[in-house]
């Protein structure tokens, strides 16, 4: 058997609107990097990163969606699997803020019922755009119990804290079980 | 005789109900499921959580899949297909050629599609060898595909365009030049290839096994699939009834991806030494 090079694995899964910017964020965060350029996604994919928390290593597998109402059935079939999931929307376009209640109802039919969950407003170096005030976001987190973040891909703001808090979260779930 | 009868019955019974009773009708399945009025379809289209347990439902639910799916074979398949046979030769432009070396190319995407479908054809060709029935033409093909002068590159075409021929160039003693086209062991040719508007039931496969991985890139074509899906497909595109048989190729699809949903972790190698991959 190959030498393990990580204690955990944990499996991430982004969900929201199509055009959020659940890709940039993953790549952001994967690879440090933005790229301007929209391709959007089709069906899922995913990336591999590998961090470091309470002196464990954690291998990270997340899932990247596609956000758009066709693929939904597809998506959904890796809502199992996953322990954490992030709600991403756009905090300059309220209708992705809107269906946020809609992706928690999703989750509630299809995921892990102890599934560890975050909602994330992105794009939030848009200031002069914005639609959705930080406080609607904190309130609907709050009413649900969800961690709330507003997050930059582009600028770089919250996007490793986003991650690291959600595998933190999971990792201290597994620490009471165990 | 009089057993299975009531065996039968009690499958028929059970799917019957308004609302199916699914550790009952597990139950019932573990020793066996017959194939006749299509109990064995719909047992493994509600198991596979394809159909919902509320049978009122089924109708709208088959309804609303069945459209899913063909809508991914229109942009999957048949609109890259027909832009291929346009006269504009649009996709070779400056910024996109098939030398281009950038990876978010469309033209590397196109080569990187062909070398997954090879692999797929070449599995699908001899999927369950020892029955005729995948080499045999279906009574249900897409109807868009395999009418040739609507001018769509099929992956028939694909993959034919795609395998190289090898051939030698050598000159006797005279001068004069032969040429050899060398056999290879296993060539395509072996197989025979339906005639036109006609489509084997092992074609309908490697088609939901393109659009499959084309849908779940992070997982790709591993071998061994096509052997999951045949028996699916199988059972549906064979059952008695006219309906469940025409819509074989969606339902399979489907019933494929919720049970993919299941064992999806054996199949992405990087898994393979982690708790929930095959190395462990």
């Amino acid at each position: 058997m190959a030498k393990k090079t990580y204690d955990l694995l944990f499996k991430l899964l982004l969900i929201g609107d199509s055009g959020v910017g659940k890709t940039c964020l993953l790549f952001r965060f994967s690879d440090d990097a933005f790229n301007t350029t929209f391709i959007s996604t089709i069906g899922i994919d995913f990336k591999i990163k590998t961090v470091e928390l309470d002196g464990k290593k954690i291998k990270l597998q997340i899932w990247d969606t596609a956000g758009q109402e066709r693929f939904h059935t597809i998506t959904t079939s890796y809502y199992r699997g996953a322990m954490g999931i992030m709600l991403v929307y756009d905090i300059t376009s309220a209708k992705t803020f809107e269906n946020i209640s809609k992706w928690l109802r999703n989750i509630d039919e299809h995921a892990n019922e102890d599934v560890e969950k975050m909602i994330l407003g992105n794009k939030c170096d848009m200031e002069d755009k914005r639609q959705v005030p930080t406080s609607k976001g904190e309130q609907i987190a709050h009413e649900h119990g969800i961690p709330f973040l507003e997050t930059s891909a582009k600028s770089n703001i919250n996007v490793e804290r986003a991650f690291m808090d959600l595998a933190q979260a999971i990792l201290n779930k597994a620490s009471t079980c165990l | 005789m009089a057993n299975y009868r009531t065996r039968l019955y009690q499958f028929e019974n059970e799917l019957s109900r308004d609302i199916i009773d699914n550790k009952r009708l597990r139950k019932l399945v573990f020793s066996g499921c017959p194939s006749e009025k299509s109990v064995r379809s719909n047992c493994w289209k509600v198991l596979l959580n394809y159909l919902p347990l509320e049978t009122k439902e089924w109708e709208e639910s088959l309804d609303r899949q069945r459209k899913a799916y063909h809508q991914f074979v229109e942009e999957m398949i048949l609109k890259p297909g027909t832009k291929k046979y346009d006269n504009n030769r649009t996709d070779v432009t400056l910024e996109d050629h098939p030398l281009n070396p950038n990876p978010d190319s469309q033209w590397s995407q196109f080569f990187r599609d062909n070398e997954m479908l090879l692999q797929i054809d070449k599995d699908c060709r001899r999927l369950c060898p020892d029955l005729s029935f995948f080499q045999s033409a279906t009574p249900y093909p897409c109807k868009e595909l395999v009418n040739s002068d609507l001018m769509i590159e099929t992956l028939r075409r694909r993959v034919e365009q795609t395998v190289l021929k090898s051939q030698n160039v050598c000159k006797n003693r005279s001068g004069i030049t032969i040429t050899d086209f060398k056999k290879n062991k296993k060539t395509i040719d072996d197989y025979v290839v339906l005639a036109e508007g006609e489509e084997a039931h092992w074609e309908v496969v490697e088609r939901i096994l393109f659009i499959y991985v084309k849908l779940n890139p992070g997982q790709g074509y591993v071998q061994g699939m096509n052997e999951i899906i045949g028996p699916i497909y199988y059972t549906f595109a064979s059952d008695s009834n006219p309906d469940c048989q025409a819509h074989a190729e969606a339902d399979s699809f489907w019933c494929f991806t919720n049970l993919m949903s299941e064992i999806r972790d054996n199949f992405i190698k990087h898994l393979d030494d982690t708790v929930c991959g095959i190395g462990e």
